[in-house]
């Protein structure tokens, strides 16, 4: 036995002990990502809703009543306090929904106290535009003529779903007059609002314009408050509001005198008014229409009561999805499975963010973190050149270089700290004062003055530029001393050298850099929060015009784990949804480094440079 | 520019003037020093080398061969701290000169170097690069080069249906006369090559060494080599550095069979290196 030791090598031993190391880690990530990945993936699963009856001793309750319908979410001991003794107890948490009625979103039952426990065929799930999800028994359908159709009807069901379907196709009409003519006006009055702007500065020349520019616009605003864009309705419209008359009068006079003092100035402050008033009217036009679409949503109602006895209704046009969690086979929970997943991928967020998908979080995501990388590549390839190539090597470069190292150490919000003073504030406040003055000034809000795509991904690039100077210089040194003077030696000068031979062998290593930028940048969130991330969002941060919508605050899926997992009310409701969303952004990361390792796979094949 | 116009012409006309001549001093060394920092490595060192003729520097390891062949391109312009004295002047004209432009005289004395390095680019690339670097786009004078450096190389057989490919696929006898094509496809007077055959088997030596001598038609070839055979074997004269000095120098034949100094000949005769 000895005698076998001996022979083996000392410190073989080290062997296990790295790769218990290893092996640690490797298990707690990807315990981590199966636990996410399970979560996550469950979240679109359709599940069962239990209704149980509860024992009447038993405190639990909803407003009395001692049947609760809900979706077991956990089967779990724990240790609880009956009279002074701890002892542990089998409990079910439930997901009852209906949060609007019951103010509450989960109820936890002792397994003991429960009496009967059974899957009813006629609960529904609910998926709601404007409230929580809800679990209910249907009992009839009132449509807009108050025709009945009561629930056991076998006409139903194809009638409700035939309305739930109408709905969605007249949201979809009204959303697309949102997007497209009301934003497209709604931007054109902005800009008019610019373009008038500087005639009213210049007619403020004295004291009298002053007075008169005042009442002028005092005027157009009340007018506007008794029917909007009052002044650009035909004047037949315009009689019918007799409480105008006053503000008609002082809004000639004004104009009168403007026109004798204010001479050309003045005709085009007024042409300019006319149209955003005419451009009012057209925007009213069109929102009457949407809320008349959206009046056409209510028209119909569901009235349902609940598992526990609330009678209630909710209207055809707030409905999303419903379906009937306990008639479904397998196989359809594995088409519901990918139906909801796929939703999640391409809806909008409703209700403050608690349901529905995340389409716009993703966009955002994507565009702020392809813009960093632009950003940061080159940026840092340029410093890390001047640094190994150009700079003298001594103290002074060493002792950047460290400091370089550091940064990576300071803590991420500092850095949106800075950003939001030098970005947002100076360089975007220096933007608006420049070039969008009248903007400013005319009460259209900041432009680039405040968070936004462009500011938050130049941040976050900042804050990830040294992980790819660090990573081009290590490139830069590898690549062979024999090319570079081989290059010279043809007659390069040092930058041609750089530029054709030494950057592209390491074009690879440039690459790797990226990918981790990406890696960092993207799952950031804490500095973004100070930069350019929103709550809500209602367009995407893209513009086919200039400025591209850069300017514009954008939605984040990292942001939206922290916002919708800790700052709603209901957060432990949307926990699923967390998960979820914690699971793509951990995909689009993998996904966007898998991009990166290939490219950097085919230029690595492109530029191996052989041993010699 | 003109640079570029110059060389358009030189290889569309195929030149390189056959006219000058022989003993004609091409570049001239005189009492030349030279340090890395603080340590001097060459020694008043003075010579002749002569136009379109081979010389070899043979000498033991350290004594300075590459040192003072990197000076004739400055290529040790590169390492940091070194300083010299005296002159090389090529054409009469010094190396040291502050009008001089360090570019266009690496591009007028080309260099092969001991480890072969094939830029990781395509075979046509690699012996276009001086020429695209000078600004050279037109593809005809490209084409006209890269077939006659290649062809001049002893390459162009072997290469010829895979021009677009990898130079890195190729062995490394195909890939030191790939850098020899790359010298010379810019049309230089003066081609520098140190220990150009250390890394390649001896069939391979042997098809450089041919082509050495094959080039001498042009080119004025400057080698630096370990192998007292090939110094015989293809070069005009030959000169013995030790310790940073140069010993002696003089004709090939005459250097081998009798030389004047002692070292010479203990070296020569293999009792020291
Ligand atoms: N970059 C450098 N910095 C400092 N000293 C150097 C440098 N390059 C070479 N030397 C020194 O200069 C002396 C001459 O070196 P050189 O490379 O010219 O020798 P060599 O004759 O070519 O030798 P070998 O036959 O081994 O290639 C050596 O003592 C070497 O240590
Ligand atoms: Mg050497």
């Amino acid at each position: 036995m000895k005698k076998n030791n001996t022979n083996k090598p000392k410190g073989d031993s080290w062997v296990w002990f790295t790769s218990l190391g290893l092996s640690t880690g490797l298990l707690m990530v990807t315990g981590i990502l199966i636990y996410i990945l399970c979560q996550g993936l469950s979240a679109f699963w359709p599940k069962d809703v239990a209704q149980v009856k509860v024992n009447p001793d038993s405190s639990v309750n909803i407003n009395g009543s001692k049947t609760i319908a809900g979706v077991v979410v956990k089967d779990q001991i724990k240790r609880k306090e009956i009279n002074g003794e701890f002892k542990d107890v089998q409990e079910l948490q439930l997901f009852v929904a209906n949060r609007d009625l019951y103010n509450l979103s989960f109820i936890y039952i002792d397994k003991k106290d429960i009496e009967q426990k059974k899957y009813p065929e006629n609960l529904m799930m609910v998926e709601r535009l404007n409230d929580s999800k809800a679990i209910i028994i249907p009992t009839k359908l009132i449509k807009e003529d108050k025709t009945e159709i009561p629930f056991e009807d076998a006409s139903f069901e194809a009638e409700f779903s035939k309305l739930v379907q109408e709905a969605e196709n007249i949201r979809d009409k009204a959303y697309d007059i949102q997007v497209g003519p009301i934003s497209d006006i709604v931007k054109k009055n902005k800009n008019l609002v610019v373009d008038q702007y500087p005639y009213y500065e210049k007619l403020k020349f004295n004291n009298e314009t002053i007075q008169y520019l005042e009442q002028y616009r005092n005027a157009v605003e009340s007018l506007d408050k008794i029917s909007i864009g009052f002044l650009g309705l035909p004047s037949d419209e315009q009689a019918k509001y007799p409480e105008s008359k006053e503000y008609l009068k002082l809004f000639s006079e004004a104009q009168l005198k403007l026109s004798e003092i204010g001479g050309s100035d003045f005709k085009n402050y007024q042409e300019i008014q006319e149209k955003i008033s005419k451009g009012k009217v057209e925007e009213s036009e069109l929102v009457k229409q949407v809320t008349s679409l959206q009046k056409d949503l209510n028209k119909h109602t569901l009235e349902f009561t609940t598992a526990s006895g609330y009678n209630s209704k909710v209207t055809i046009g707030n409905v999303i999805h419903y379906f009937y969690p306990n008639r479904l086979s397998t196989g359809n929970k594995i088409g519901m499975f990918f139906s909801n997943a796929w939703n999640f991928l391409t809806e909008d967020p409703r209700h403050a963010n608690t349901e529905g998908g995340v389409f716009p979080a993703i966009v955002g995501t994507l565009m702020m973190t392809i813009l960093m990388c632009i950003f940061v590549t080159p940026f840092g390839v340029i410093a890390a050149i001047f640094l190994h190539e150009y700079a003298k090597q001594g103290t002074i470069v060493r002792m950047v270089r460290i400091a370089i190292n550091n940064l990576a150490g300071v803590p991420s919000i500092v850095y949106g700290a800075f950003g939001l003073a030098f970005f947002v504030y100076y360089v975007g406040g220096s933007i608006d004062e420049l070039f969008y003055g009248d903007w400013v000034k005319s009460g259209n809000g900041a432009m680039f003055g405040t968070g936004g795509m462009l500011w938050a991904s130049l941040t976050l690039a900042l804050l990830t530029v040294p992980v790819v100077i660090v990573a081009t210089e290590e490139a830069l040194a590898a690549v062979p001393r024999g090319i570079r003077e081989g290059a010279l030696g043809c007659g390069a000068s040092k930058w041609q050298m750089i530029k054709t031979v030494v950057l592209p062998a390491c074009a690879p290593g440039i690459i790797t850099g990226m990918i981790l930028a990406m890696a960092r940048g993207a799952g950031e969130v804490a500095p973004l929060m100070l930069v350019g991330v929103a709550d809500i969002a209602s367009e995407l941060p893209i513009d086919s015009a200039f400025p591209f919508g850069l300017e514009r605050k954008f939605l984040h899926l990292g942001y939206n784990v922290y916002h919708v997992g800790f700052k709603t009310v209901d957060s432990e409701a949307s926990q699923p949804l967390v998960f979820a969303t914690t699971l793509l952004l951990i995909s689009i990361v993998a996904l966007l480094n898998l991009a990166g390792i290939i490219i950097r796979q085919r230029l690595k094949k492109r530029y191996a440079t052989s041993a010699f | 520019m003109t640079d570029k116009a110059i060389l358009e012409e030189k290889i569309m006309s195929k030149a390189s003037d056959n006219d000058s001549p022989q003993e004609n001093s091409l570049i001239n060394i005189q009492n030349y020093d030279f340090f890395y920092g603080d340590k001097q490595v060459l020694f008043d060192v003075n010579m002749d080398i002569p136009a379109k003729q081979i010389v070899s520097f043979i000498g033991p390891s350290g004594c300075g061969k590459s040192t003072l062949l990197r000076n004739i391109n400055r290529m040790n312009d590169l390492v940091d701290g070194v300083h010299h004295n005296g002159d090389i002047t090529i054409n009469g004209q010094s190396n040291y000169d502050p009008h001089l432009d360090v570019i266009s005289l690496r591009r007028r004395v080309g260099m092969v170097f001991q480890k072969s390095n094939p830029f990781p680019k395509s075979i046509y690339e690699n012996v276009v690069y001086g020429l695209r670097i000078a600004g050279v786009k037109n593809r005809s004078v490209l084409d006209e080069a890269v077939e006659r450096s290649l062809r001049a190389s002893f390459l162009w057989e072997e290469v010829k249906d895979r021009l677009k490919d990898s130079a890195l696929g190729l062995s490394g006898g195909q890939m030191q006369r790939l850098c020899i094509a790359r010298a010379i496809a810019s049309g230089p007077e003066i081609i520098l090559m140190d220990e150009p055959c250390s890394a390649l088997d001896p069939i391979a030596t042997l098809k450089i060494e041919e082509l050495i001598h094959e080039l001498k038609k042009n080119y004025t070839i400057v080698i630096v080599t370990h192998s007292m055979q090939q110094a015989s074997r293809v070069s005009d004269k030959t000169a013995f550095f030790y310790l940073g000095e140069l010993i002696e120098y003089s004709d090939t034949d005459q250097l081998f069979s009798t030389p004047k100094e002692k070292k010479t000949e203990d070296y020569i005769s293999g009792r020291f290196g």
